[in-house]
Order: structure tokens, then C-alpha cells, then sequence
């Protein structure tokens, strides 16, 4: 009996309420966003159903916004001046099914576009970077061909707020011999982005009305590329090269490559998923930045050229409602290839020094498995396993690992919980 | 005439995850809850160098909001319905109705 109640009580829907009011800036109307959608029913949209202060603020209509069924939308006769307080008491909505509310209320002070945008701006600079979200995982156990010990896989992407350029910074390393890729890599990236539906959205953005829209629409998504591809980055970046805890050795380059990239294409019904990309010409060229080192004939400047290719592929699935333990998998898997056009420096890890490679082709590939087993409300917990293999500049150490993790990361994406 | 803000994002998501449907007349989208979710969830399943195609693409269908959609952050994270709201301010601002 006291199951059945429990299952009844866990059962029932939330009970509606408004979770906030969003006051455009400058405009003639407001949405009042509720935590659930609203029922299309005239009482939710008919003007005596709303009580507004100030009252000088007089309602033209209510609509249901049709792609947004938790937000009802008030039109005013006039615009709303920053600075005014703005409160709203419904007498009665309904929601799904039986659900009704009475007497829902909420306000909000109407700010200028500047504000507006600073909270904005503030908000999406509030997310962690994804190593601090994985700060867990990034510390892992590796074994390789004897031992185990730790090591870091670490990336950060601060934003320069200039459209287009971005920072980076890189690190692969491991305390174990054969698992250390002794990778570093730190610079600013500069990304175009070629659309593969541009045309169809610089149509969109000259169409008179939604019809227009829809036949626009209906005569650009017949494509396989289209229906296959989301489009192609075309990057110009300029980083520095190191070992990861030093700089014996270290490189400037400069760095260009095309990469085409798939839309999100289902995978497993409805919860899973796939994407991919495709790196075919990439370009690496600079100089090292140490002088005579290494190798049996002393070269003043030390050039860099590398032809670069590569590709990558993520598979994902979730259903927290799986009678399976394993809830949620993570598959990614990534390898690039260089083509070495000089011989390059190269860590020895049976002598412990820097010599030099020859020409020729230099590939590295990892495949990082996440899978989850739950979840509460401060984040997710599984396992992670990884493997690399092959060499990566500035040194190529080579790597051949099988690493293994626990996983805990905050779960800052909306998830469903069970 | 008033520019549907809600239906070109929901169409510029739709150009890069085939897990978001848009039906244009009558305005629908699947998942119904679009708005309340963030791009990564598994519903919509966007990355956040996905985000890069998605901003491109509404440029070019709301070119007046072109220079605050540079501003935001191609951080998958971000929930659709922030965005879009932030979307309707800069319109608004620079004078076309929402």
C-alpha cells in the first residue's frame, strides 16, 4: 500500500507555475514562461484572465507562442520604458492534461538592450570549461607495457570575443613511458565556416512571410549532401609546440586545414545518435625554436612542413529509463595522419634524449570511451577507457596505452533523471 | 510585420542535427520542448563545433542581429530558449519587430 502510494505520488506532474518573465528590451510585448506548456484554451489567453501593474500598461492580446507551448506572450498597446516594474497575476491557467493553476504571479524590472545583453554575455560565461567538468576524469590510471601510473588530458578554448578567433591550449602527457604523447600545444585560431544550407538561410532571411518560408524550405532539403552534412571550417591558426612539462624542445607553426564536418544523423532509434568529420588537407609549417639541437649535422634553423589529414567519429546514446545498468555511452574515436616533408626532432625513450626523425608519415589515433552507469543531482558517475596509439609532435614519443577511469562530471546539460 | 524569431532557430538547428524537425505551416517542432533544452542534450545532440554552422545560418536568415549572434559563444551548453530570447533583444534593438 505504501509503494502504491509512493508510485501515485511520484506519478502526478509538477504543479504549473511561471518560472520567469522575459522583458525584451524596447519592445511592445513580454513572454511569461512557465515550467510546463500551457493548454491552448481560450481562459489562458482572454484579457480578463490577466491582472497588470502598472496599469498604465494596457493589454492588446495573449497568445500561445507556437513553437514555445510553456510561454504565453502579452502584446501591449505601448512599449514598456526600462526601469518599470512589471507584475502579472493570472487568475486561472491551465496546463496539460487536468492540471490548473490560480493566482500565478510573477514581475520583473524591464532593462535596457545593454544590460540585457551584459546578463546575457555573463550567463554563457558562467559554464565551466570541460576540463574543469571532467576534472575527474582527466586524472587517469594508464597502463601500458609495464606499471601504472597517471596522467592528464587537458583543453581549454577561453573565448577572445573576436567573431571567428579563439585561443587553445593542449596538453597530453603521462607520467608513464610509452603512454606519453608529450604534447603541448598553446595559439590562436582563426575559423571560417561555410554552411552547407547557407543559401537556403540567405533566402530565409529575404522571405516576406512564413509561407515564403516554407517553400523555401521544402525546395532546398531534397540534397544527399544537404540532408548528410552540416558544412566545412576552414581554419588558419598559429600555436606553439612543446613537450608538456617542457620546452628542450619547442616549435612555432603555423597551421591551415579544411575540415567537413555531418549533421547530428540518428543512430539506435530515438536515443542515440552519430557525427563525423572529415579533415583531408590540412598544413603545418614553421621553424624550431632552439638552435643546433640534436642530430649529427648542427642545422642553424631548424624548418617544419607537414602535410595533415585526418578524421573522427562520436556515437552516443542515452535512455536513463533502460532497465540496462549501462545508461548513457560516450564513443569517440579520432586518428591523423602527418606527412614529415624535413626530418623533425624526436624523443628517444630508451635514451632519454632528443635525436631526430626521418621524413615521411607520422599517424596517432585515440579512441575514448565514456559509459555511464547514473546520476543524482550533483552530477554523472561511470567509467572511461581510452586508448592511444602512434606519435604526435613536437617529439613523437611513441604511445601505444590502454587507460582506465573513474568518471564523475557534472551533468550542466539538461538531462532527464530517473 | 513581425520576424517568428523562434521558428529561423528552430530551423538553424535543424540544419545541423537531423534530431530537430520543423514543420513551418502550421509552426510545430519536434521535440516539442526545444526551447527549454540546451544544444547538447541528447534530443537535439549539437556540438559545439556544430555551433559554429548554427550561428552562420542565422545570420543569414536575421542579417540585422548578425553582429550579437557573433557574440555568442559556440558553447553547446547554452540553452536554446537564452539564446533565442537574447536573439529577439537584438533584433528588437536594431529595430525590427519581434
Amino acid at each position: 500500500m505504501v509503494l502504491l502510494a509512493a508510485a501515485a505520488a511520484f506519478a502526478q506532474p509538477a504543479p504549473l507555475k511561471i518560472t520567469k518573465l522575459v522583458l525584451i528590451p524596447d519592445a511592445d510585448n513580454f513572454d511569461v514562461n512557465f515550467n510546463q506548456a500551457v493548454a491552448d484554451v481560450a481562459g489562458n489567453v482572454d484579457l480578463a484572465n490577466l491582472t497588470l501593474t502598472p496599469a498604465s500598461l494596457a493589454v492588446k492580446s495573449i497568445a500561445r507562442v507556437g513553437l514555445r507551448p510553456n510561454i504565453l506572450r502579452v502584446t501591449l498597446a505601448s512599449k514598456i520604458k526600462p526601469g518599470t516594474a512589471v507584475r502579472v497575476v493570472f487568475g486561472t491557467i491551465q496546463g496539460p492534461g487536468e492540471l490548473e493553476a490560480r493566482g500565478l504571479a510573477a514581475e520583473a524590472v524591464a532593462v535596457t538592450f545593454e544590460d540585457f545583453k551584459k546578463a546575457f554575455l555573463k550567463m554563457q560565461e558562467s559554464f565551466k570549461a570541460s576540463s574543469e567538468k571532467n576534472i575527474f576524469a582527466s586524472g587517469f590510471v594508464t597502463t601500458a607495457s609495464t606499471g601504472t601510473q597517471g596522467g592528464m588530458d587537458l583543453a581549454l578554448n577561453p573565448n577572445l570575443g573576436i567573431p571567428g578567433l579563439t585561443s587553445f591550449l593542449q596538453i597530453k602527457k603521462s607520467t608513464q613511458a610509452g603512454a606519453d604523447p608529450k604534447n603541448f600545444e598553446a595559439g590562436a585560431r582563426y575559423r571560417g565556416v561555410l554552411p552547407t544550407a547557407g543559401k537556403m538561410f540567405a533566402e530565409i532571411g529575404r522571405a516576406a512571410d512564413e509561407a515564403a518560408i516554407a517553400s523555401i524550405v521544402a525546395a532546398h532539403q531534397k540534397g544527399i549532401w544537404q540532408q548528410l552534412m552540416a558544412g566545412t571550417l576552414v581554419d588558419f591558426a598559429g600555436k606553439l609546440e612543446g613537450m608538456g612539462t617542457s620546452f628542450a624542445v619547442a616549435n612555432f607553426v603555423g597551421e591551415s586545414a579544411v575540415q567537413f564536418r555531418t549533421r547530428t544523423k540518428r543512430f539506435v532509434g530515438r536515443h542515440g545518435y552519430w557525427r563525423g568529420y572529415l579533415l583531408p588537407f590540412g598544413f603545418e609549417g614553421g621553424r624550431g625554436l632552439e638552435e643546433n639541437a640534436g642530430g649529427t649535422v648542427p642545422r642553424k634553423v631548424d624548418w617544419l612542413a607537414r602535410y595533415k589529414a585526418g578524421l573522427g567519429t562520436t556515437f552516443f546514446y542515452e535512455n536513463w529509463y533502460s532497465e540496462f545498468p549501462i545508461r548513457r555511452v560516450e564513443l569517440d574515436a579520432n586518428g591523423v595522419v602527418r606527412n614529415l616533408f624535413f626530418d623533425e626532432r624526436r624523443y628517444d625513450a630508451a635514451t632519454k634524449l632528443t635525436d631526430r626523425t626521418g621524413k615521411g608519415v607520422r599517424g596517432y589515433g585515440q579512441v575514448d570511451l565514456k559509459i555511464y552507469l547514473g546520476q543524482s543531482e550533483k552530477g554523472r558517475y561511470g567509467l572511461r577507457l581510452s586508448y592511444n596509439r602512434g606519435s604526435l609532435p613536437p617529439v613523437y614519443s611513441r604511445v601505444k596505452s590502454f587507460q582506465f577511469g573513474f568518471l564523475i562530471e557534472t551533468s550542466d546539460d539538461s538531462v532527464e533523471r530517473r | 510585420m513581425r520576424v517568428d524569431v523562434e521558428l529561423r532557430v528552430a530551423l538553424a538547428i535543424a540544419s545541423v542535427t537531423d534530431l530537430v524537425k520543423v514543420t513551418v505551416e502550421p509552426p510545430s517542432v519536434e521535440p516539442p520542448d526545444l526551447f527549454a533544452l540546451t544544444f547538447n542534450d541528447h534530443r537535439v545532440g549539437v556540438s559545439n563545433e556544430q555551433m559554429s554552422f548554427f550561428k552562420a545560418n542565422l545570420k543569414l536568415a536575421l542579417p540585422e542581429a548578425a553582429t550579437e549572434i557573433d557574440g555568442i559563444k559556440e558553447d553547446a551548453r547554452l540553452n536554446i530558449g537564452e539564446v533565442t530570447d537574447f536573439v529577439r533583444a537584438a533584433l528588437q534593438h536594431a529595430g525590427v519587430d519581434v
